[in-house]
């Protein structure tokens, strides 16, 4: 941290809140709040004068409230810049620092908040991890009895710089504790609290233990745990130490810590596994070893980056193998625990790898995208006739349209991720997607059921997963139905209401509607609007009494072969069901009311031309094959 | 009192109509004091039915005594109305199969007092509408008080109507208070512990273990009593102190929350205990702290006989 | 595609019991044995970690023979623990349903109804927290054709609720904790305290 506060090209501003970010990949503005520090900068060398002379004191955060620090006072040793502050909530005004600070003139009560803009080419997002309170989880007793800490208060209680100057006491007595225990998964791993695995806390609680262990070689150390996950390089062989050394492993998560009222000694009752013994043992001090949680403002920062967040609240990759560092926004990338639980060398790697992305944007001129991207038809556009719209705008996942009442609606290129929802959900079709226009598509409809359509299933997949799906159906020899008809777009949320209508117009015998799983989506929330739009679509269908079976929505993923194979099966025993007359007649029943929902597609710049295109392809063909 | 000729219509309407099988009444006794229970099963015996003041069996107790699938009329005041619909609940008959005829009761008299007042042989027994009983004995004519007259548990009746009859003949009659029978309540309760004892013992010391008070409660039909239990057995059965008061303490314990004060048990006793102030404790307390009085519907089980998850003692569950 | 898995496998068999469904979630921290009191205080080779390994597993014969599977009284204290939410007491009972299925009979005692007395009040049938009674109409020796109450052997959990309920002593427990063993009890109990006091 010094380091880097010293490196001219960096800035470090501490006590500063991202309050706004605005623009894009390479020219994003952001909103910054320096918070009042009521000390200036510019003038505190640091001496800690006002610290002694001030009275007030109140519990020290850093130190987890087993100290006391001042109202004025700086948050740790080591921080950067080795500035004092005041607390203002504590502060009784009583200018006893003013005083101290004498000639330097250091404290400056009038100080306050300031707003201040900043040009931004690339944003690394690295806001860390919280932990896991324990106090809910009534069986451990945290919070109750006082020999029951937790893993943070451990560190410090074994710091030479904490409050204890290092000497290791119980809370209850001040006695040194000689028999620990250390709880792994408190709150993690727990569908009670948090269901992932934390990470690192295994290999934490070994070198807690260790570090104890050698601080205190008297101390007989028990760790408690479910699995101790050892992945990485020399893991395992620290685990083997610190089993040589003589710390014992239990397994077996414990169901309850009970506390003698007098003497404050802890007594934990687990099932030894290997044993398949209830064992009851009696501690000194316990020691619980608390899931990492995401930052209590996480949510907040979600919104004001527009990055998604993943089910557990972490920061949401843009894709969890290929592009971890990356988030689904251009030029906003993650380092470290705010996008998951990881230790010290993955915290490491993924901050070094993100800012090597960063700084392939800032020194790039121009900025490569996918090709895919949204076009408006101004012309088209209601909002340039003065209707007030915006549909488009809302629909963006990431926010790249511009909506003015009065101006047709602006695409904004550098932020289009080409999912194509403004296309699907432009109520007067006036976007089109750049290489998936409704032409296009609208021409592969047709041509993929100009031939007996009735006995065909055609299956809208979306580009990242259930294409894959589909793809890896077809390498794992996993055998479905011959009469499926893929056809791709990029997201499900591209899956225009007119193009299933079109595809039923034409006579298709069944039609999936498929896509990612929701927590999956390359484009946030592009399903979102997929899954939304075809349960409407099933209403629809539901109420013109179209065949059940012919219109399904499944959530495929890349890995699901399987699935896309079973769904298309089933799809096809369900077409079998429906006799052909009957599945005729419905199909002409349906076709005039399909009709009546197209009238305007014929509008559309390039359909008429690619139809008759088509047809005259088709026709080719199919006169090809008979041979005339 | 009721009209005898609309009751004797009733009842052999729904015998020639075949709505029921047979009919539980009175008919005249052996002696003007005594009229006693009858099954009257044709509508020519109807002619024999009997209703006044001295009825004084509570004539739910025969219920259990049939056949649950047959149809059942019966004669009900409050009182058995409310045994009726305790025993429903117990599934001891179902209620389509009965056919209650319901009867506004104005309180049965205790022949004892007539006896005391106009000597032992009792010619006739009439009442008037003035509410005073004209009383002819060897010993001469006696005109007195109905009010006097009246058993301890109707004098503080709290429901002297049927509340759930097929039919009410007769008009209904205001609700009693239920002050009175806390009174008889408190009158025992606010005793000292020995004082309380000593009451109990004085009771109990005269039973002769005869069981005219089971043979009388509708509520006791248990095939086979406690008492009658052989192997093993729960109480000294002989007329020991211990097993006539283990019979009167069980005997209340069984009824919590089941007996309807019809006080049926203290008028068939030929020993003239007391036993309402045990059952009508425990019928207070029901009152007190579950809100519950026993029979006033067929649905919600007396809070002795269930057991719910927000139960105060949670000794099981 | 349908199905790598067997469906006549016990696992399979429990999961589709509506309670068993998440035997398959179980990562056996043990958390559920050291929390029962079942286990702790009353019969220490009771565990519900090693009889959901035993469904896992298919061990059909040593799943049925468990005491876990016959003991479980459905407290629900291991499920306010268990890290997966895995509702123990449902796929214990779905392997006691399965047991019973096979023959199996439960090796502890259960109430017994003495039919030649019963009068089917159904005081028992209502205050059993374990639903384990039901008024049932049978034949019955010289009374003809009645309603009684029945236990099902494999929900009784011989609590002897029913027992000190019924008014005419119909309903009892005929082993351990028997009536004549209670009177004996309570007889020497008055004796003592007659003798102390």
């Amino acid at each position: 941290m010094v380091d880097a506060a010293r490196q001219p090209l960096i800035e470090v501003k501490t006590f500063t809140e991202v309050e706004k970010v605005e623009g894009y990949v390479g020219n994003f503005v952001v909103t910054l709040r320096e918070k009042a520090k009521y000390v200036r900068a510019d003038r505190c060398n640091g001496c800690g004068a006002c610290t002694k002379a001030c009275p007030v004191e109140v519990p020290n955060d850093f130190e987890l409230g087993l100290a006391p620090r001042k109202a004025a006072y700086i948050p740790m040793s080591q921080a950067v810049p080795l500035i004092y502050n005041i607390d203002m909530d504590a502060c009784i005004h009583c200018y006893k620092c003013v005083e101290a600070c004498g000639a330097l003139e250091a404290i400056d009560f009038s100080m306050e908040d300031k707003l201040v803009e900043q040009e931004i080419g690339a944003i690394v997002v690295a806001t860390g991890f919280s932990h896991f309170d324990p106090t809910p989880m009534t069986e451990y007793g945290y919070g109750r009895f006082p020999n029951v800490i937790t893993a943070m208060e451990m560190e410090r209680l074994n710091n030479s710089a904490g409050p204890t100057q290092g000497a290791l006491i119980r809370p209850s007595d001040g006695k040194r504790p000689k028999n620990i225990a250390i709880i792994n998964c408190v709150g993690s791993r727990d569908k009670r609290f948090n269901i992932g695995c934390s990470n690192f806390c295994c290999m934490y609680a070994i070198k807690n233990a260790l570090l104890l262990k050698q601080m205190h070689p008297d101390a007989e150390l028990s760790i408690y745990y479910i699995d101790i996950r050892t992945p990485s390089k020399g893991y395992e062989e620290f685990y083997d130490r610190a089993r040589e050394s003589g710390i014992r492993f239990i397994q077996g998560r414990p169901s309850e810590i009970t506390e003698d009222p007098d003497t404050h000694q802890l007594f934990i009752a687990s099932e030894d596994i290997t044993l398949g013994k209830v064992i009851e043992r009696e501690y000194d001090m316990v020691m619980l070893n608390q899931a990492a949680i995401p930052q209590p403002d996480q949510n907040h920062m979600s919104s004001v980056l527009n990055v998604a967040q993943s089910p557990g609240g972490w920061f949401m990759e843009y894709h969890p193998k290929l592009r971890p560092m990356d988030s689904p926004t251009d030029g906003i990338f993650f380092a470290g625990a705010c996008q998951g639980p990881k230790d010290i060398p993955a915290s490491v790697a993924q901050g070094s790898a993100a800012a090597s992305r960063a700084s392939r944007i800032l020194h790039s001129d121009s900025w490569q995208i996918e090709p895919t991207v949204a076009v408006v038809w101004p012309d088209r556009c209601v909002s340039a006739d003065g209707q007030a719209c915006g549909i488009c705008s809302r629909a963006c996942p990431y926010g790249a349209i511009d909506y003015t009442k009065g101006l047709a609606a602006e695409v904004i290129t550098a932020k289009c991720h080409g999912c194509g929802a403004c296309v699907a959900e432009c109520p007067h079709n006036a976007i089109t997607q750049l290489h998936y226009t409704d032409a296009q598509v609208l021409a592969q409809i047709r041509t993929l059921l100009a031939i007996e359509p009735e006995k065909k299933i055609l299956a809208f997949r979306c580009q990242w997963c259930s294409y894959g799906g589909a793809d890896l159906a077809g390498t794992s020899h996993f055998e479905y139905s011959a009469n499926e008809r893929g056809l791709r777009v990029m997201c499900s949320a591209r899956m225009d209401a007119d193009l299933i209508y079109e595809a039923y117009r034409l006579g298709a015998g069944a039609i999936l509607y498929s896509g990612c799983h929701p927590q999956d989506c390359h484009y946030i929330t592009g399903q979102i609007s997929g899954a939304k739009r075809a349960a409407r679509l099933e209403k629809i269908f539901e109420r013109m009494q179209v065949s059940p079976g012919r219109f399904r929505t499944e959530w495929i993923s890349a890995a699901e072969g399987d699935k896309y194979a079973r769904v298309i099966n089933e799809m096809q025993a369900s077409l079998d069901a429906i006799p052909e007359d009957v599945l005729k007649a419905e199909i002409e029943r349906l076709r005039p009311e399909m009709s009546k929902r197209l009238t305007k597609m014929g509008e559309v710049p390039g359909v008429t031309q690619a139809m008759a295109q088509v047809d005259f392809i088709v026709d080719e063909m199919i006169g090809k094959e008979k041979g005339t | 009192m009721p009209d005898l000729d609309a009751l004797k219509a009733e009842a052999k309407r729904l015998l020639d109509e075949g709505v029921i099988e047979m009919v539980i009444g009175f008919k005249a006794g052996d002696t003007p004091l005594h009229p006693q229970p009858a099954f009257f099963k044709t509508s020519e015996e109807i002619d024999q039915l009997v209703y006044n003041a001295l009825c004084q069996n509570n004539l739910a107790t025969y219920l259990t005594r049939f056949p649950k699938t047959q149809k059942i009329g019966m004669l009900v005041r409050g009182c058995e109305n409310r045994s009726v619909n305790a025993l429903v609940f117990e599934g001891q008959h179902p209620r389509e199969n009965l056919y209650l005829i319901g009867i506004p009761c104005e309180g049965i008299i205790d022949w004892r007092k007539i006896i005391e007042q106009a000597g032992e042989e009792v010619i006739s027994v009439i009442e008037q509408s003035d509410n005073t009983v004209l009383v002819e004995s060897k010993s001469g004519y006696f005109t007195l008080e109905k009010d006097t007259l009246l058993h301890e548990s109707c004098a503080r009746c709290i429901h002297p109507n049927p509340i759930s009859a097929d039919i009410v003949i007769g008009e209904l009659l205001p609700e009693g208070d239920p002050a009175l029978a806390r009174e008889q309540v408190a009158a025992f309760a606010n005793l000292s512990l020995q004082e309380r004892y000593a009451w109990f013992r004085q009771e109990a010391e005269r039973c002769i273990r005869c069981y005219a008070c089971r043979e009388a409660c509708p509520m006791c039909y248990c095939e086979e009593c406690f008492v009658d239990h052989v192997s093993p057995r729960w109480t000294e059965s002989g007329t020991t102190p211990a097993g006539m008061q283990g019979w009167h303490i069980v005997r209340a314990f069984h009824q919590t929350g089941r007996c309807t004060s019809c006080g049926a048990c203290e008028r068939a006793c030929p020993m003239d205990i007391k036993m309402t102030y045990l059952t009508e404790k425990l019928n207070e307390d029901m009152r007190q702290k579950y809100n519950f009085e026993a029979g006033m519907d067929t649905k919600t089980p007396p809070p002795f006989s269930t057991i719910t998850l927000d139960d105060k003692s949670r000794f099981i569950v | 595609m349908s199905g790598f898995t067997d469906s006549s496998t016990l696992s399979e068999r429990v999961k589709a019991i509506p309670g068993g469904e998440m035997l398959m979630m179980c990562y056996s921290c043990g958390t559920c044995t050291s929390k029962c009191m079942i286990q702790t205080k009353l019969e220490g080779s009771y565990n519900p970690r090693r009889l959901i390994r035993e469904a896992v597993f298919n061990m059909d014969d040593d799943a049925f023979a468990d005491k876990t599977t016959w003991l479980c009284t459905a407290c629900d204290l291991c499920y306010t623990a268990c890290p997966q939410k895995i509702h123990i007491s449902g796929v214990i009972n779905a392997v006691k349903a399965l047991a019973v299925e096979s023959g199996k009979k439960t090796p502890y005692q259960v109430a017994k109804v003495d039919e030649s007395t019963c009068v089917a009040c159904g005081l028992c049938e209502k205050i059993c927290p374990y639903e384990a009674i039901s008024l049932v109409e049978k034949r019955v020796a010289f009374r003809g054709t009645i309603t009684v109450a029945s236990v099902d052997a494999n929900k009784c959990m011989a609590c002897g609720l029913c027992t000190a309920a019924c008014r005419s002593t119909s309903i009892r427990l005929a082993e351990d904790y028997n009536d004549a063993e209670l009177i004996d009890s309570l007889l020497s109990w008055l004796e003592t305290e007659r003798v102390s006091s």
